[in-house]
């Protein structure tokens, strides 16, 4: 007994998810998720020689719900409130791209008070997203306070959204047309109070954790992906802006009303962990400025939202819209038929892109560099699956 | 080749599935076209064909930027088979893959068309398909 062989007929007789190698053992496989604290609804195989990884193998699915089949059994309304699963935490994005391309199909114009509130409630969401993800980085990097600090000043952007839509995570509050209600009365000044608390909080969180030595250690020369690559691997959002290639949707092609703002797109040249996971916070400084200029540029009184046909339906054609979601380019292709319900819908997300560069950057890492390549990919596995 | 549409920044193209590679090389090479924003399938059985379309953007050009271009190409729903883009844009590795498995198409010269997104069990027919009904509904 215990001969090597034997050791793997047994585990193969317990399910056990051993996988023979070699017979003197010298490449271990480990699977990474779907039941790991912090590879959230996802798992990766990958294989290691002594701790460095040799071979990674991306195993999305998880958490598949068919959102593109799903699109085609409702109509363009009713598509919105299952459209915003895949990312709860980013929900005005994922409907916002989804808006602009049935207002091309359909021919509807936003009124533009109703694009100046889609555009705040969707800056909004990103910090709620940015935070989230931030208050993961620092847990999984073993670094407490930065999981409690950014998770409860999410609360302020949540309470915010709450105030304006009604829902703290699953708003559904872009539709096509516009948004649903309107700013509630006094929302200005409350926003503006909670964004200038917000900002001296992002020069603590500085302090803590992106001057901690301990942080830049971990993740500084780490997984570096060149400019040349990520170009090549197509990767998007703040994995490519970290790399080097100031490339952002809100300025490369403007939607609503975003040609009317004055800001700059933020990016890195180092290509490591420490890039990928501070481009974001930039992000967000930068977004603290549009939010305030979006409320100072808000037309006082108007529509939020144009009028609809029971059934909205256009001519028959087809659309591909993007908007910058919390990661990255989030693109619609939406095919319609002349009917209410859409012909087909392909949802294109950030995550799903930025999956191709996992196995990239983590084969020649150590082993225990693998959660700082992981998660600052800005990875949410149920919008990759869809 | 033929031009389908021109529409302010975007252009949708459709080409033989021969010739699909031999463009997209040119796209990358003398266009700039340097990655696959989104590629993706879909059914037309009136048709009795699954159309392939692979959008295109430029990270290198910056008049390009707002520019998506849709290159399509066309093949049979009985026998899916299509050459891959994979030797020219590495970003539609994935894509390709899902492709598989929603549409059956297969990409011939791509290393993996397995499963990726359905539960390994999964046996019926692409759900991607037209004649895939919900269950129920």
């Amino acid at each position: 007994m215990s001969s090597l062989e034997d050791k793997f007929e047994e585990s193969k007789k317990l399910g056990l998810q051993i996988v023979k190698e070699s017979e003197d053992d010298r490449l271990m496989t480990l699977s990474v998720g779907p039941q790991h604290p912090g590879s959230g609804h996802f798992r990766f195989t990958i294989k290691v020689d002594g701790d460095y990884i040799v071979y990674c193998d991306p195993d999305p699915g998880y958490v598949h719900r068919g959102e593109e089949k799903m699109c085609e059994y409702r109509n363009v309304i009713q598509n919105i409130p299952h459209l915003e699963r895949p990312v709860i935490h980013d929900s005005n994005n994922i409907t916002y791209s989804y808006s602009l391309a049935i207002e091309e199909l359909v021919g509807i114009e936003v009124p533009r008070r109703g694009q100046f509130i889609r555009a705040i409630a969707s800056e909004l969401n990103r910090q709620v997203y940015t935070l989230y993800w931030l208050a993961i980085y620092g847990i999984f990097l073993g670094h407490s306070t930065m999981f409690m600090w950014p998770m409860g000043d999410r609360e302020l952007f949540i309470d915010l959204l709450e105030a304006l839509t009604g829902a703290r995570v699953t708003h559904a509050f872009n539709i096509p047309g516009g948004v649903r209600n309107d700013m509630p009365e006094g929302f200005r000044d409350r926003c503006i109070r909670q964004i200038r608390y917000f900002e001296k909080r992002m020069k603590e969180y500085e302090d803590i954790f992106y001057n901690n030595p301990l942080f830049r250690q971990r993740t500084e020369q780490v997984g570096v992906l060149s400019k040349e690559d990520a170009a090549k691997l197509g990767v998007t959002g703040s994995v490519l802006r970290a790399s080097g290639i100031p490339y952002d949707i809100r300025k490369a092609e403007p939607y609503d009303v975003y040609n009317e703002l004055d800001f700059k797109v933020q990016y890195m040249k180092t290509g490591d962990c420490f890039a990928r996971s501070y481009v974001p916070l930039l992000d967000m400084r930068e977004s603290c400025h549009i939010i305030e200029q979006l409320l100072d540029k808000i037309p006082q009184s108007g529509e939020v939202r144009a009028k609809l046909q029971p059934n909205p339906k256009g001519p028959p054609g087809e659309a591909y819209r993007r908007v910058e979601s919390g990661r990255g380019a989030l693109g619609y292709y939406i095919v319609s038929d002349g009917t209410p319900r859409p012909y087909r819908v392909k949802i294109s997300v950030g995550s799903f892109r930025n999956l191709l560069a996992l196995p990239y950057l983590l084969v020649g890492q150590r082993l225990a560099d693998m959660p700082a390549v992981y998660w600052s990919l800005n990875y949410w596995p149920v919008e990759a699956d869809r | 080749m033929n031009v389908v549409f021109i529409k302010p920044l975007r252009i949708k193209i459709r080409v033989e599935p021969g010739d699909i590679v031999e463009v997209a090389t040119f796209l990358r090479d003398k266009m700039g076209f340097d990655h696959a924003e989104s590629a993706g399938g879909t059914d037309y059985p009136k048709d009795n064909q699954i159309e392939m379309i692979y959008h295109l953007g430029s990270y290198g050009r910056e008049d390009l930027a707002p520019h998506i271009l849709a290159l399509t190409t066309r093949t049979s729903r009985e026998d899916a088979r299509l050459p891959t883009l994979i030797n020219v844009f590495k970003s539609v590795e994935y894509h390709e893959r899902e492709t598989f498995e929603m549409l059956g198409v297969y990409f011939e010269g791509h290393p993996r068309n397995d499963r990726f997104l359905l539960p390994e069990d999964w046996a019926d027919i692409p759900p991607l398909r037209k004649d895939f009904k919900i269950k129920g509904r």
